[in-house]
């Protein structure tokens, strides 16, 4: 989904495509958060975080502000004290939203890993690999289970979900 | 004039044998589309009627794993059934009356234990079900074969869209009880496979096949849930939109086993495939995952909406989870 949101900023899906990514962030919390992040980096590469307004913006403002004031060196064609202060406030700027932003990219990384540490598959990754998931995962695939037999079809292949040894290919 | 009668006649009769042979075609797939039906009901009838024991292997994510598996009908028409994992960790499950054993021994702890929603677990698929299955599916007869050293006969079952899976069933002839089904992508291909490789139908099974293993005095127990009261309107959630076909079969609120916490449960189902959307307060501090995940044919989606986790799960395609659990939202 991350890739889909930096496509989506860098304009490069179709309208169909950006209209699911558009759907994502609107109601996922996560999705949001990758959004503004994206957005956020894209404003600090341009030295516009102010006008952000994100809780991530201004936490970086409020670091930015405790922060002394560089003084460089006089040059011919010296800035005034406001300008040094901008570029080397958007360097800083651009170091802390990039811990952030790393941050930001292993929490929101596709690959995840569950309470007992195994790891998930999610996306396009899932194809050929094998996951096992948590105890929570499991309560919840056999109360799924209960409905699944209720098709009275696969009733059989239900179950044998749960005991399925899932952790062999990790 | 005259000349060209002929020639009309000949159109005339082209045109009704070309007719002739659209309606024998058409009258020939709806017969095969009704023999195929007969075919799922006879599967889904043989399921609560037929004792068998045999070992059976789901493939799935490249993997194979062997099962055994043990299932007396009683008497009274309850079912009691033994699964037990073949390769691995020794897993089991055990399905009785109104209760599901399922026992984890390589998490050390797990044993669950949950009712199941009906006395046997297998209502069946009735004739009335059909037009509802048609609206997603259409039927196919497919060829006969041989599994299990039985000799078996395929059904085809082809979703219409991209929001479930189509089947390929391989019934045994003689008793209907279902011997091999493929899940099917759209893009034809299996997803998951389970096929019986030696099976005995009929027969006496014994209280000793249906016995767990497992050494329960070893495990932690816990469950079953409690279940509490709840309706659409009492909830404080709405799913907003639901997949072309399905439709609301079950919406319970219980307490969970394993955490005591609250855990709202609905299920949507087409008649063939199902569909779970679990929403639960989110524990601060507690991982979670979001997003897509899979096991085999099963896809979940997870994602968090005020300070709650929704995971919706079930034997779809991806599409069909994130679709339903974009729609998840909290009542204004």
């Amino acid at each position: 989904m991350n890739e889909k949101i930096s496509q989506l900023i860098d304009q490069e899906l179709d309208p169909g495509q950006r209209n699911k990514v558009f759907d994502r962030i609107c109601n996922d919390d996560s999705a949001k958060n990758a959004w503004q992040c994206y957005h956020l980096i894209g404003s600090v590469i341009r030295a516009e975080v102010s006008s952000t307004g994100s809780d991530l913006s201004r936490l970086i403002e409020q670091k930015l502000d405790s922060e002394p004031t560089v003084l460089a060196p006089l040059r011919i064609n010296k800035p005034d004290a406001s300008q040094s202060k901008a570029v080397w406030k958007s360097a800083g700027l651009l170091a802390i939203a990039a811990s952030l932003a790393l941050a930001a990219v292993v929490t929101l990384a596709p690959v995840e890993r569950d309470d007992t540490g195994n790891k998930l598959i999610t996306g396009s990754e899932t194809r050929g690999q094998a996951v096992r998931f948590s105890r929570e995962f499991d309560e919840m695939l056999v109360e799924h289970a209960q409905f699944t037999a209720s098709a009275g079809l696969n009733g059989l292949i239900a179950y044998a979900k749960l005991i399925s040894d899932q952790q062999l290919e990790q | 004039m005259t000349a060209s009668a002929p020639h009309l006649s000949t159109k005339l009769s082209s045109a009704h044998g070309f007719f002739s042979f659209l309606l024998i075609g058409l009258l020939s797939t709806s017969a095969a589309a009704d023999e195929a039906a007969d075919w799922l009901m006879k599967i889904s009838a043989a399921a609560a009627k037929v004792n068998f024991s045999g070992t059976f292997v789901y493939v799935h994510d490249g993997q194979i794993e062997a099962m055994e598996v043990a299932r007396r009908i009683n008497q009274d028409g309850s079912m009691q059934e033994r699964l037990y994992a073949l390769n691995g960790a020794p897993r089991e499950v055990i399905r009785g009356m109104d209760k599901v054993w399922c026992y984890i021994p390589d998490q050390n702890v797990v044993v669950h234990s949950y009712r199941q929603t009906s006395n046997n677990g297998f209502p069946g698929i009735l004739p009335g079900d059909f037009a509802q299955l048609r609206r997603n599916y259409h039927f196919v007869e497919g060829v006969d074969g041989r599994i299990a050293d039985r000799e078996a006969h395929q059904i085809k079952v082809i979703a219409d869209d991209s929001y479930r899976y189509g089947y390929s069933l391989w019934a045994d002839k003689q008793t209907g009880l279902l011997l091999r089904s493929d899940l099917i992508n759209k893009d034809n291909e299996i997803v998951e496979q389970y096929t019986f490789i030696n099976i005995e139908i009929g027969g006496i099974i014994t209280d000793q096949q249906l016995a767990a293993k497992s050494d329960q005095e070893a495990l932690q127990l816990f469950g079953p849930g409690t279940d509490l009261p709840v309706s659409a309107d009492s909830s404080d959630w709405q799913v907003t939109r639901i997949p072309d076909g399905y439709s609301l079969i079950k919406h319970i609120k219980r307490m969970s086993p394993t955490d005591g916490d609250e855990v709202e449960h609905r299920v949507y189902a087409d008649g063939l495939s199902t569909v779970s959307v679990f929403i639960k307060k989110a524990k601060p501090g507690q991982s979670h995952k979001n997003g897509l995940s899979r096991m085999g044919a099963v896809h979940a989606f997870g994602k968090a909406v005020n300070n709650h986790r929704i995971t919706v799960m079930g034997e779809v395609p991806a599409d069909t989870v994130e679709f339903l659990a974009m729609g998840v939202r909290l009542r204004n």
